[in-house]
């Protein structure tokens, strides 16, 4: 297993636990004690950094330029694009899911709580996580090609 | 000016037009006449199709064999990298959409189930505005002699 295989995985399962737990404990935080700057804060950088994850590997493979040892390839580029824009669409279309159903169960004279907000983020951050491991560990195969980390 | 600039070019003041015009209409006539399921399916179709317009056009592209080349490997890569920039700037918008009135009202308040569909329609003009703005950067601002 090569090492940005062996990072979707990774990703995959940790990345939920990273973003979807300090996430949760924000809103809670907030909705319990009021609302102040630090949680607000916490959650806007945890968001922010949870969707835009994704830029890093290029950013890295792009500082890396240097280096003998190369980990991050074309191919590995390649499979990491398109797994972000198949991510993209799904997350896409879990925004105009979750707008339209609760707009229409609540009715355009309803009004809805504001924590729905930072929750629905928090969907769109799983379901974009979850989609761009999968994406990615289903490109690169499921079994070893012989590629060494 | 090379075919994909003139589309973006185009798209960057028509598609933010026609999605704040062409959803707020249907945004109203849901406020004003109540929800149908014709009217909310037709709202869901326009944000699917505007949002993910990108994807048709790469499609299109994919599915087109025509022995003149008016796409080729540079435009994709183009293409591909400003729906990415896109993706990045929407984003950021939503993030900023629901974190401001989650801070403005409280975690207490509420707010009107309105403001859904409009974020929604805000996204797709967030979107498609950087998506042709990074097209027309990445093409450059003068003509390099490309021919549409």
């Amino acid at each position: 297993m090569n090492e940005p295989k062996a990072g979707s995985w990774l990703y995959f399962f940790l990345g939920l636990a990273c973003f979807l737990i300090p996430g949760g404990v924000a809103i809670f935080i907030v909705y319990d004690r009021g609302i102040s700057f630090a949680p607000v804060f916490m959650f806007a950088g945890i968001v922010i950094w949870g969707g835009l994850f994704w830029l890093f590997p290029f950013i890295y493979g792009k500082l890396g330029k240097g280096n003998k040892k190369v980990t991050f390839d074309e191919r590995d580029q390649v499979i990491h694009k398109k797994s972000v824009m198949v991510a993209y669409v799904v997350l896409w279309l879990y925004f105009v899911a979750a707008c339209v159903i609760t707009w229409c169960i609540v009715g355009p004279r309803g009004s809805i709580s504001v924590n729905v907000m930072p929750l629905t983020l928090i969907g769109g951050l799983v379901i974009f996580t979850t989609v761009q491991g999968l994406a990615s560990v289903i490109q690169y195969g499921r079994s070893d090609k012989g590629e060494q980390s | 000016m090379n075919r994909s600039q003139e589309h973006a070019l185009v798209w960057l003041f028509l598609m933010p037009l026609s999605a704040a015009i062409g959803g707020g209409l249907l945004v109203g006539l849901v406020y004003v006449e109540g929800p149908s399921l014709r009217r909310t399916l037709i709202f869901s179709l326009f944000a699917v199709w505007t949002g993910l317009f990108w994807l048709w056009v790469l499609l299109q592209q994919k599915m087109r064999r025509k022995n003149k080349v008016t796409f080729d490997e540079r435009d994709e890569i183009i293409h591909k990298k400003a729906a990415l920039a896109g993706y990045v700037g929407v984003w950021l918008y939503f993030v900023t959409a629901c974190v401001v009135p989650w801070w403005l009202v409280g975690p207490k308040g509420t707010v009107s189930a309105n403001i859904l569909p409009i974020i929604l329609i805000g996204g797709i003009i967030a979107f498609s505005i950087v998506q042709s703005l990074a097209i027309l950067i990445q093409y450059g601002r003068s003509d390099k002699g490309e021919k549409s």
